[in-house]
């Protein structure tokens, strides 16, 4: 293992990446939020909008904007870490989803609708996967410890 | 433990007005500790050879010092021979060798 | 400007590696003044430190490879020095920049002067966002965003980077006091100096995409020769640009790694000029509210280890003496209740400047310089005081660069100054021994390791080059700092 991590220069990676630590529970957990509702707000906007989607995609706009909502939520409620690392968890499933359905969406298709095949040229789309692609980044730093979320503390004692 | 020299001076009076607050000041009992385990080494005077010695503060080492155990302690030792040229020394000492009450 | 451009890219770049550097030295970012242990909100470091012993800020200073620190493995003296030499190019370029900038109507290009920028530079993000590219703005080579990028860069970010930086100074710091609590204070200023890197990283970072996706030789071109034409020397000559600015970087670090000390003469020739003739004048004139005072002011240094302090500290140092000695009409030898008996103690709540960032604000109470000095009487050819420690390095410190008796060398001019003063007392009671018991100096428009601590004898000279390395203190002769440090 330690041979691959040399040989591949990851190991070089992940030594300079634990030089890097912060120490701001709130402001990583409210980056999150503000990170999930956009996500929310944008499927949101979508169901507003003046387009007819297939059932199953308004349901799963409905999904995405209810579990968001709920991780959101989540991530702060109670102060209790195991309610918030669900919160989080819940975070990143709705974020991988959604960066996963836009991809197929725009690469393979979606059942209905064809005509996304090929469609990048979407600011909101690129915008949806941009923040998706942070929250999860965000989730990865908390769990690998360079960030903690609230309710935790640094444990710093020097 | 050991039995250290003093640097300089012949002062006998502590002329500042307040303890520092790294010292922690020995009352009798513990006093009677420190001067057992001087008496059991028969330490002499540096200066003049005296062997009576009046116990004053301690100051922990173990912080402060490198060199110094976790528990060290460093106790004022003051020689009682009133023409001593260099009176004050000190002696090292574990923390629980006499500081319990 | 074209040439300036150039300038430029090797000047950042000089400033984002050494002043990476100085952040190794401790690679801890705070909020507040105090700095406290375990308060900071951002840490570049694994190391991690004892709770049962006494450690310092050079046990925690960090040894950066020398990729991404100028030059690298803990020489925070070298690193001080690029930055500063640098700062000093890079301002005198920027102002030259502003006036050529203004004076042949080039500003036109980087300073909007319609609000019709914003509602373009927007269509231009969502332009970006669609994965296509913008259309320039009429007779310019720039989108609406690159525009208001490069304008934010220019006007806003690089002066942000050099007032940011100003308020790190000892100097500044002392006789401005206004001026560091503008930027939420010495730590506000340092974070906020640090956040400006970023910055420049992340414009740097895209600067590079863009003008991938616009055109490298085109754009290559029109910078280096004025038009899009002979793109494929346009190409390489920015090749060979930017080779010459890594070759530039490369002989720096190892001209700083293999002979430091003629980086500390030939480059601290040029600081201190500006040092002496900017920030020496800066008196301290510092009064902090004792509710700033910090809880726990930090330590730098460890006390001597030997045998003769620690009896005279547990005797509450009626046995200590300090000897003032040399070029002076009346030598004396005095106890610390001599000192006290002097003059009524002088206080003052200063804020301290470790040089290696952190910061505290202490009360010290003593007898001012000033007072000693009287007493003394100095001769005419006096002209610097060598405060003599009882710290030994080799013995006492064991992050220390080398070994020797810690001793510091400070102008007479500084002694003079109103808050410069020989501290016996912190906060309301005796000094404590970490910071320096029985007596430490005080000299608040200089950063920290030019205040003595432990000092047993100060001797009146006319020069110090005779005087261990020559170089006006221990850390000036082993880690290559200069003599003043009002910055």
């Amino acid at each position: 293992m330690t041979a691959a991590l040399r040989w591949t220069g990851l190991g070089k990676l992940i030594s300079f990446y634990r030089y890097f630590a912060f120490n701001g529970p709130r402001v990583t957990t409210a980056s999150g939020i503000v990170v999930l509702l956009g996500i929310a707000a944008i499927r949101l906007y979508y169901l507003l909008a003046d387009v007819v989607f297939p059932a199953y995609l308004v349901a799963y706009f409905v999904l995405v904007i209810a579990v968001a909502v709920l991780a959101s939520v989540g991530m702060v409620v109670g102060g209790r870490p195991g309610v918030t690392r669900v919160g989080w968890a819940l975070g990143s499933l709705v974020s991988l989803a959604s960066l996963v359905v836009y991809i197929v969406g725009r690469s393979l298709g979606l059942p209905g609708l064809p005509q996304l095949v090929g469609r990048w040229d979407y600011a909101l789309g690129t915008f949806s996967m941009a923040l998706a692609a942070l929250f999860l980044a965000l989730h990865f730093s908390v769990l690998t410890g360079m960030n903690i979320a609230y309710p935790q503390r640094r444990q710093w004692h020097d | 433990m050991g039995t250290s020299g003093s640097a300089c001076g012949t002062d006998r009076v502590d002329t500042t007005d307040t303890i520092r607050p790294e010292l922690t000041v020995l009352h009798g009992a513990q006093k009677d500790r420190v001067l057992q385990r001087v008496r059991r080494t028969r330490p002499r005077c540096c200066a003049c050879g005296g062997e009576d010695f009046v116990v004053g503060d301690a100051l922990f080492l173990g912080f402060l010092f490198l060199d110094e155990e976790q528990d060290a302690y460093m106790v004022a030792l003051t020689c009682t021979n009133p023409a001593c040229p260099v009176p004050h020394s000190g002696i090292t000492l574990h923390g629980s060798a006499f500081l319990a009450e | 400007m074209r040439v300036e451009h150039w300038v430029n890219v090797l000047f950042v770049t000089l400033l984002i590696r050494s002043g990476i550097e100085i952040l190794a030295t401790h690679p801890k970012l705070y909020r507040r003044n105090d700095s406290r242990p375990g308060t900071e909100w951002a840490r570049f470091t694994r190391k991690t430190m004892p709770t049962d012993k006494l450690y310092d800020t050079l046990d925690e200073e960090e040894s950066y490879s020398s990729i991404v620190s100028l030059p690298g493995h803990k020489m925070l003296g070298m690193g001080r020095h690029w930055h500063f030499v640098t700062v000093i190019g890079w301002i005198l370029t920027g102002v030259a920049y502003y006036v050529l900038l203004f004076t042949t109507g080039q500003w036109h290009r980087y300073l909007p002067y319609s609000w019709s920028i914003l509602p373009t530079a927007w269509n231009d993000i969502l332009t970006y966002l669609s994965f296509r590219l913008p259309p320039l703005l009429p007779g310019e080579p720039l989108d609406g965003i690159q525009k208001l990028t490069y304008a934010a860069v220019i006007f806003l970010l690089a002066p942000f980077q050099i007032l940011t930086g100003a308020a790190q100074s000892p100097a500044v710091e002392a006789h401005f006091p206004w001026y560091v609590r503008l930027w939420g204070g010495r730590q506000g200023a340092r974070t906020l100096h640090f956040l400006g890197l970023v910055a420049f990283l992340g414009f740097i970072a895209v600067h590079l995409m863009m003008i991938g996706l616009w055109g490298w030789a085109q754009l290559n071109a029109l910078m280096i020769l004025g038009a899009v034409r002979s793109l494929r020397f346009a190409f390489w000559l920015s090749i060979a640009l930017i080779v010459a600015i890594v070759a530039v970087h490369v002989a720096a670090t190892v001209w700083s790694l293999k002979s430091p000390r003629s980086v500390q003469r030939a480059l601290g020739f040029v600081i201190n000029r500006g040092r002496l003739g900017l920030l020496r004048p800066m008196v301290s004139r510092q009064h902090y509210p004792p509710s700033a005072i910090s809880p726990e002011h930090r330590v730098n240094g460890k006390p001597p280890c030997s045998d003769t302090y620690k009896v005279m500290a547990v005797h509450n140092f009626v046995d200590w003496r300090l000897e003032v000695g040399g070029l002076v009409e009346n030598p004396v030898t005095l106890t610390l209740a001599d000192l006290r008996a002097l003059r009524e103690k002088q206080t003052q709540r200063v804020l301290h400047n470790c040089v290696q960032g952190w910061s505290s604000i202490g009360e010290w109470g003593g007898l001012p310089m000033r007072d000693l000095l009287e007493l003394v009487k100095p001769l005419p050819q006096a002209r610097h005081l060598c405060f003599l420690t009882m710290q030994d390095n080799g013995r006492d410190e064991p992050s220390a660069e080398a070994e020797g008796q810690f001793y510091e060398i400070l102008d007479m001019s500084l002694a003079r100054h109103p808050q410069c003063l020989l501290a016996y007392e912190m906060n309301g009671a005796p000094l404590p021994i970490k910071h320096g018991a029985p007596l430490r100096l005080r000299i608040e428009n200089q950063v920290g390791f030019k205040m003595a601590k432990w000092i047993e004898r100060i001797e009146f000279v006319c020069e110090y080059s005779g005087i261990g390395e020559g170089m006006g203190g221990w850390r000036e002769d082993n880690v290559y700092y200069d003599k003043d440090l009002s910055v």
